[in-house]
């Protein structure tokens, strides 16, 4: 994994905030030192107000960098993300970052497939964004049309495109986006891995498929955190270590972790 | 242009020169390197590591963390790497850091505790320890070694035996008074009292209707707790004479001048660090500033002062505050 380089405690100002699907905000913050040290797969920690409750800073994982400004897909779920998720143009976003360990570089002409549930496209997306030189496919899968970012895929490279699966069929394949990583799996096997980053249930599933075929996979893990930087050990994963049962911490060994590591029945 | 009014920031406590009051807490700051990229932890006036058993401890399963109203509960079950890799792989870097360095040792066994201190005592590295008492005793049926005087007092004692270093010990405010456990403390040996520690608490998912954390309870910390530590650091500043830590919420340089005018001679700030990782300097600097705008040449002419003036009086013998012992 790519180790986690220099962090910044820095204010970002909003550039741009829209809402693209369903309670789901795609906010553009400057912060030129976040930006250019931001790798995929690594996460920021923001807070934007500055009482007490909420309390702690929410992680999002970085979903595109460029320039001086980094992009965040955030999900409107209780009050911190409402904050958030009403930070118009020129509000200022305190940001720690960047944090964690993100995905390998990719392997130039390598194939990746990817797999995304709901928000967890986002470090999917800056993953495939920087794969200029590989390509793949990113199955994005949601409950329903309306929860689908409408035009998300505009930002892909060439050699990546973008599939669709709802839970009820509104847009691309009907069901569960598990089913459609099956379908496009009988298709063709040469991947150089697999990586998810959704709900659970979903990365768990992708990653007994992926170990079905001896494909290599990795996952975003997503937990409460406190600190984000590897000192309070408040945002354990439950893992396999030198073949005993341990902790690691999603905000300093992860959030990407290979997904054979992970003790999947003791997660949610 | 006039020159800046001079602050004396330097604050003995106990058998510690601190060059500042600013100390961060055990669990917060993790063996020291961790916040370094956003300020240098030399510039503290000292730092505490996260507590460190005698066998490298799991932890607790997640959730871990539970946000409450202006306030955390954690539940992180002492996972540390135990004393042999805090050793090899932490001390070394504690080494390197230019301030007071404490050690925190936790243990499930008076046993457990003097062995980790006998472990560390010959070595070089960081300046005193400071004993977690809220730990479970196993062999009293897990109730916690800071519950009672006398299991705290035979549990200080026989740290005591085992180091020459300066010894802390950290109190836990569940209890129904934390004075004579205090007391039994000081008798035993302990040179220093930091306080509180958390509050036992826990919060329930409504959606899942299940406990919120993995453990089911935790210890409350965060501004939510100041006034209650507030509390206890006057009560105890009052009706002892010991060098007090005070904590509990602190998240900038009023709130540690409130500890400070209560009876502390330092404070630890833990919680506040997540949500502003350079929380400790900014107290730090707040503190100054107000030194300067009160004309207030050294910050540990503070200590206590909240006791003394009028119309104090007759007010401070409120049952609230005093010694309830016969």
């Amino acid at each position: 994994m790519k180790n986690a380089g220099k962090k910044f405690h820095t204010t970002g100002r909003v550039l741009r905030n829209r809402e693209i699907a369903a309670d789901l905000f795609e906010i553009s913050i400057e912060c030129p030192e976040i930006a250019r040290a931001a790798a995929p797969g690594q996460f920021v920690n923001a807070r934007a107000w500055e009482e007490t409750s909420p309390l702690l800073r929410r992680p999002f994982s970085i979903a595109r960098a460029g320039g001086d400004a980094i992009i965040l897909i955030v999900k409107k779920v209780g009050p911190a993300t409402e904050i958030i998720c009403g930070r118009k143009k020129g509000e200022a976003v305190s940001l720690l970052g960047p944090l964690g360990r993100g995905f390998p570089p990719p392997e130039k002409g390598g194939r990746y497939l990817l797999v995304a549930g709901g928000f967890g496209i986002a470090p999917l997306l800056f993953f495939a964004t920087r794969a200029r030189a590989a390509g793949g496919v990113i199955l994005f899968g949601a409950n329903s049309k309306g929860h689908l970012p409408a035009s998300i895929e505009k930002h892909l490279p060439k050699n990546w495109k973008m599939l669709y699966a709802t839970i009820d069929g509104s847009r691309g394949k009907k069901g569960l986006v598990t089913g459609l990583l099956t379908a496009e799996l009988k298709k063709s096997k040469k991947w150089n891995a697999i990586y998810a980053c959704g709900p659970v249930p979903m990365m768990k599933a992708a990653a007994a498929i992926a170990a079905k075929r001896s494909l290599p996979c990795l996952v975003s893990m997503e937990t409460h955190m406190a600190c984000g930087v590897g000192a309070c050990m408040g945002c354990p994963v439950p893992v396999i270590e030198s073949g005993k049962p341990a902790y690691k911490m999603a905000c300093a060994d992860g959030p990407v972790f290979d997904a054979d590591e992970i003790r999947w029945e003791e997660t949610a | 242009m006039s020159p800046r009014f001079k602050v004396d920031l330097a604050t003995k406590l106990g058998p510690l020169e601190l060059k500042n009051p600013v100390l961060v807490s055990s669990g917060t700051f993790g063996y020291g390197g961790e916040y370094a990229e956003f300020y240098d932890p030399s510039s503290l006036g000292g730092i505490v590591t996260k507590s460190i058993t005698l066998d490298e401890r799991p932890g607790n399963p997640p959730p871990r963390l539970v946000e409450t109203p202006s306030g955390l509960i954690n539940s992180i079950g002492l996972q540390n790497v135990g004393v042999d890799r805090f050793i090899s792989e932490k001390l070394p870097v504690l080494r390197e850091i230019g301030t007071v360095r404490i050690v925190n040792i936790a243990g499930s066994t008076i046993r457990e505790y003097v062995a980790v201190a006998k472990k560390l005592e010959g070595l070089d590295g960081f300046d005193a320890f400071e004993l977690n008492i809220s730990c479970p005793n196993v062999k009293a049926g897990g109730i916690a070694f800071g519950t009672s005087p006398s299991s705290a007092g035979r549990l200080t004692a026989a740290v005591r035996k085992a180091t020459v270093r300066p010894l802390i010990v950290k109190l836990s405010p569940n209890v129904a008074d934390i004075l004579p456990v205090a007391r039994a403390a000081v008798d035993a040996g302990a040179d220093v009292l930091s306080l509180v520690n958390t509050y036992r608490a826990m919060a329930i998912d409504v959606e899942s209707r299940r406990p919120a954390l993995g453990a089911v309870t935790g210890g409350l910390s965060g501004p939510a707790i100041r006034p209650l530590a507030i509390y206890h650091v006057f009560r105890l500043s009052l009706n002892l004479g010991a060098p007090l830590i005070g904590m509990g919420g602190i998240q900038c340089g009023r709130d540690a001048l409130e500890f400070i005018l209560a009876g502390a001679h330092a404070v630890s700030i833990g919680t506040a660090s997540f949500i502003d990782p350079t929380a400790p300097m900014r107290a730090l600097g707040e503190i100054r500033d107000y030194c300067v705008r009160r004309r207030v040449r050294s910050v540990s002419g503070l200590i206590g002062a909240a006791h003394r003036g009028r119309p104090q009086g007759k007010r401070l013998n409120s049952p609230s505050l005093l010694n309830h012992e016969p």
